[in-house]
């Protein structure tokens, strides 16, 4: 111990001795281990750590499966999930739940408020009851039932200043008065989904007629929490059975030929950013390795200088592992003190990682450097000390004592040694910064076209936003298609204003409502129908978002609810359903209410989000022959700014309805940016990460080409003396760092191959083996390879041979 | 204990000139430093014939190394003329002396000066390479040095792996290997002990009967007693 703790004194009167070298090394190291301790704190809340639900990981999400989309899963219906609560033993509790907005009056007027409807069974699958007050009681989840309602703690807290007497009390939401019956606790999320106001009755929706929910309409979420001594597995296996059993019984039911599906609810909720963590994590685990490279590489330099120290150590009878020992005591002193700048590092990256991307990480609120955190970076400090300190210690360590006290001894054996590990370090760093590199590099490229996919529509200029319509005023579809025909009219004729449309699903973010049908000339074949996308518009709809007609005619004013019933289907579903035939004049009829109607137009195919490779066959009808109360309203404006109409536009709203509130207030560009957030949020950290790579590899390189130079300039001078000319030594130099990075270059490229198939889940339009980036990233190592030689070969040109001579 | 062969004279350029090939005349180097100034060489004329044998000796300090580094090209004169073969080179450029250098000058150092990292073949082949000799031809020339050295059987070793005296015999075989005009000894023997160091002499003196034009600097007379002619040097003046 009292050893140690002379090793560590010593340690740190080395660092105080050579400050420049500390400060090199710890800056690089701090970077390291800071990118690491910040990206570990998001693993760790988002994948590490529990869900914020009693006993979470036996909750399992549960989903219909489609055969006719491969499997692929899907939302649940009412009558499917009754059933499934009824017959299953394989679950403590089943619990469904549906959310949308809910129009509620707060004391400073109308609001859009996000809401839910969840089931009777809701807070026992999930271990969590209100707060304050209490759950549903069984009857407040019957038809007919008294209207109550749970508030969530923020909107409790903003709206009704926390005032426990609202316990009782009532609220209006969506023209209905709700009595409060509790307050949900504090940060409680409905699986990551930011819910203000809680209410019973998951059987009705406002979007779905009640024949068409108990049909087998999908609409619902579901969750189980799985019993202590079944597995997922066994509870799989039943809930096949419990398919079939649901298939006889309800064959009738659009959904009957699906099957369900289980998994984890942590995979369901953190699924789609797990892979991008555990990538980023991979990657600062990269940039950390190129610091140990870089400090390795530092400490291999003090080698040579402390070769007669060690030698002196030596001879007074220091044993080669005492001398190991002190050699990484100093190192891993160096990572620790790297490691709580890193620290620092980290807390400040943290919060700009958060605030890149709060909203594509899930579960963002619980992430913060609590002590697994604090653990991990004392740990990957300690590791790091260990990695880049081992080599630098054994070299210095094997230290022949003898030669090393000679004046201009001959032996070179340790300085070939160092030589090619210098070498094999700079080798390592170019090999790892590539991968990231490339990483990155293809990531920007996918980006790019993302951000220049032909959508098939033209977003510029469009403004967007919501219309939840209450029941209580507009409980029939004669209602809503009256206020939305006073809006359209009222806001076309507002200036700047050059077309105004209306769709329940907005291209680009989010596709149209699943339905089964089956087009003229097919047998109905009920559940077996083929599914297609549907999205009730307006008129003008496509004119406003620029999709342009390519057959027949648009909408228009005599497609009334009392007209003949009408259809426009895009290209995809005329290819497919009329490949030979002229589609206009066919009909087509829902399987779910059996409506059947007549396509008079073809519109261009427009995407549904700017990620999909292809666009999905897609229907239309126009909102007065269906009209539902939520719609998104989309207004293109002749200004470059499409949200300065937002406020002209809010108030024509409240002039047909001052009472009516809208949400959702976004131009398309921004409804685009939103889709595209994830993989801008993984380009920017890689990107990052990749800068951070290429300036601590840069720095690397030509720290050793440096410190080559100097070990090598009594062999310039000789090579000098000898006849080299000045543009000999500089081509010397550079060829020398230019073969290291070309060797690191070729390693990089193959060591990207298991890289570039783990982003092919993030990359869309180019291939994993893009010849662009892969050229233009290589050459680019390279050349910044050579100029972080170029400097270390100019000094090394102006050796004076007859110095260099007298060096010796 | 390695045969060393005859020695022929290496393949200098037949030039028949009736010019020295060293001629200084007036030549002088003064070093400054704060406020002294130091006269290493002063005034010094001296001619070296082609295939002469020439020791420059004198005690430390006398300014044989600083007139030797002139005379390599190493460094330029404060003062004086020096042309070689025939062309003035007391203000040619870094890069021209440089050149001329690699052209026709061959160096022996006393601390050897191999290269650590390359072995003794390419030890001997580098020189060659700043003058754009075809890769074949450098082999070859290598081989034949090294073989007139006696360190054929050495080629592939590194320097650490060789004695001093072997060592020697590589550096003289690398300063031969390109059929230089001029032949630059500086202590080639100060490093070794007396028996390795009257081997080089040796060679050198064989060089020598085989046409190369050598000079040699050394303080030591039982050395300078293997050149043709020897001029001794003392306070920077040939005494």
């Amino acid at each position: 111990m009292n050893s140690l703790w002379q090793d560590l004194r010593f340690g740190a009167r080395m660092l105080l001795k050579h400050p420049s070298f500390a400060l090199v090394a710890i800056t690089a190291l701090a970077l390291g281990i800071g990118a690491n301790t910040a990206i570990f704190s998001i693993v760790n809340a988002v994948l590490l750590r529990q869900l914020p639900y009693k006993d979470s990981a036996r909750l399992m999400m549960l989903w219909e499966t489609d055969p006719k989309r491969g499997g692929s899963p899907t939302g649940f219906s009412y009558p499917r999930f009754n059933f499934l609560r009824n017959q299953q033993q394989s679950f403590d509790a089943v619990a469904a739940y549906t959310t949308r907005n809910f129009s509620v009056m707060g004391p400073e007027g109308p609001m859009l408020v996000p809401g839910a409807h969840i089931s009777g069974d809701f807070f026992q699958a999930t271990g969590i009851g209100p707060a304050y007050g209490r759950p549903f009681a069984p009857e407040e989840d019957q038809p007919g039932a008294a209207p109550v309602a749970i508030l969530g703690y923020e909107l409790w807290q903003s709206q009704f200043g926390g005032n426990q007497n609202m316990i009782g009390q009532s609220i209006t939401a969506d023209g209905q008065s709700l009595t409060v019956i509790g307050v949900m606790p504090a940060g409680f999320k409905l699986f990551e989904e930011k819910i203000d106001l809680w209410v019973p009755r998951v059987f009705e929706t406002n979007f779905l007629t009640p024949q068409q929910i108990q049909r087998g309409g999908i609409y619902l979420a579901v969750f189980g929490r799985l019993k202590s001594d079944v597995t997922l597995d066994q509870a799989r296996a039943a809930l096949t059975v419990t398919s079939e059993q649901y298939q006889q019984a309800f064959s009738g039911n659009s959904d009957a030929a699906n099957g369900m599906g289980a998994g984890s609810l942590r995979e369901y909720l953190v699924g789609d950013i797990s892979s991008t963590l555990w990538i980023l994590l991979g990657a600062v685990a990269f940039v950390l390795l190129i610091a140990c490279a870089n400090v390795a590489s530092l400490l291999l330099a003090r080698v040579a200088t402390r070769q007669r120290e060690i030698a002196v150590r030596m001879s007074l009878g220091a044993t080669f592992w005492r001398l190991v020992r002190q050699t990484l005591t100093e190192s891993i002193l160096l990572s620790v003190v790297g490691g709580v700048v890193g620290l620092l590092l980290a807390f400040l990256g943290l919060k700009l990682v958060l605030g890149m991307g709060s909203e594509v990480i899930p579960r963002a609120g619980e992430i913060q450097l609590d002590r697994w955190v604090l653990i991990f970076t004392l740990l990957i400090s300690v590791l790091t000390g260990v990695v880049f300190g081992v080599a630098p210690a054994l070299l210095q360590a094997k230290t022949n004592s003898n030669e090393s006290l000679k004046e201009g001894a001959r032996g070179e054996s340790g300085g070939v040694r160092r030589h090619r590990l210098h070498q094999a370090l700079v080798i390592a760093e170019v090999a790892l910064t590539l991968v990231l590199l490339i990483g990155a590099g293809l990531l920007i490229r996918s980006f790019l076209r993302l951000r220049n996919v032909d959508t098939g529509l033209n977003p510029r200029g469009v403004l967007t936003m919501q219309l939840v319509l209450p029941a209580s005023r507009y409980g029939t579809p004669a209602q809503q298609a009256i206020f939305y025909d006073q809006l359209l009219e009222k806001v076309k004729s507002l200036p700047g204003v050059t077309s105004a449309g209306m769709t329940t699903r907005l291209h680009l973010d989010e596709p149209g409502s699943t339905i089964l049908f089956f087009p003229e000339g097919q047998v109905d074949q009920g559940a077996q129908n083929p599914q297609g996308r549907l999205r009730i518009v307006s008129p003008q709809y496509f004119d406003t978002m620029g999709i342009p007609l390519v057959q027949g005619r648009m909408f228009n004013e005599r497609d009334t609810a009392a007209g003949p019933r009408v259809m426009i289907i895009n290209e995809s579903m005329a290819r497919r359903y009329f490949q030979n035939q002229n589609p206009l004049g066919k009909r087509i009829t829902y399987t779910l209410d059996r409506l059947t109607c007549e396509v008079v137009g073809v519109v261009r195919d427009a995407k549904t989000s700017v990620v999909q490779t292809q666009a999905s066959e897609e229907m239309y009808v126009p909102y007065p022959q269906r009209t539902v109360p939520r719609m998104m309203l989309v207004v293109r404006g002749s200004s470059a700014d499409p949200l300065s109409l937002s406020g002209e536009v809010r108030r024509q709203v409240q002039a047909v309805d001052k009472e009516q509130p809208v949400a959702k207030i976004r131009s398309m560009d921004q409804v685009i940016a939103d889709t595209l957030s994830q993989p801008r949020f993984m380009t920017t950290l890689l990107i990052i990460f990749a800068v951070v790579a290429l300036i601590l590899a840069t720095v690397g390189i030509y720290g050793v080409m440096s410190y080559s130079v100097t070990e090598r300039t009594k062999e310039f001078g000789i090579l000098m003396a000898v006849g080299a000319q000045q543009r000999d030594v500089l081509k010397m130099v550079l060829k020398q760092g230019l073969i290291l990075a070309v060797i690191g270059v070729v390693i990089g490229l193959i060591a990207t191959i298991p890289l570039r198939k783990l982003l092919l889940s993030q990359m869309h339009g180019i291939s994993a083996t893009d010849p662009l980036t892969l050229v233009t990233v290589s050459l680019l190592l390279m050349t910044v390879a050579l100029l972080a030689c170029y400097i270390p070969a100019l000094r090394a040109t102006r050796v004076d041979p007859l110095d260099a001579l007298r060096y010796e | 204990m390695e045969n060393v062969t005859t020695l022929t004279a290496p393949s200098a350029p037949e030039v028949v000139s009736t010019q020295p090939l060293v001629c200084i005349r007036n030549l002088s180097k003064i070093f400054y430093s704060d406020e002294l100034e130091t006269r290493a060489v002063s005034d010094l004329d001296l001619n070296i014939e082609r295939g002469e044998y020439v020791a420059i000796a004198g005690p430390s300090g006398s300014g044989k190394s600083t007139l030797l580094s002139i005379i390599g090209l190493l460094d330029t004169p404060t003062e004086g003329e020096y042309l070689l073969a025939g062309e003035l080179v007391t203000d040619l450029s870094r890069s021209e002396r440089a050149r001329l250098r690699g052209q026709h000058i061959g160096f022996i150092f006393q601390a050897f000066n191999l290269i650590g990292s390359l072995t003794v073949q390419a030890n001997v082949e580098r020189p060659m390479t700043f003058r754009k000799m075809p890769a074949d031809e450098r082999r070859r020339r290598a081989a034949e040095a090294l073989e007139r050295v006696g360190m054929s059987h050495r080629a592939k070793h590194y320097p650490s792996q060789l004695s001093g005296g072997q060592q020697q015999r590589v550096a003289v075989a690398r300063a031969v290997a390109g059929s230089p005009s001029l032949l630059l000894a500086d202590e080639p023997t100060g490093n070794l002990d007396s028996a390795n160091g009257e081997k080089v002499m040796d060679l050198l003196r064989q060089l020598h009967q085989g046409g190369a034009t050598v000079c040699m600097v050394t303080h030591d007379p039982r050395y300078a007693r293997h050149a043709d002619r020897t001029v001794h040097m003392l306070d920077g003046r040939l005494a």
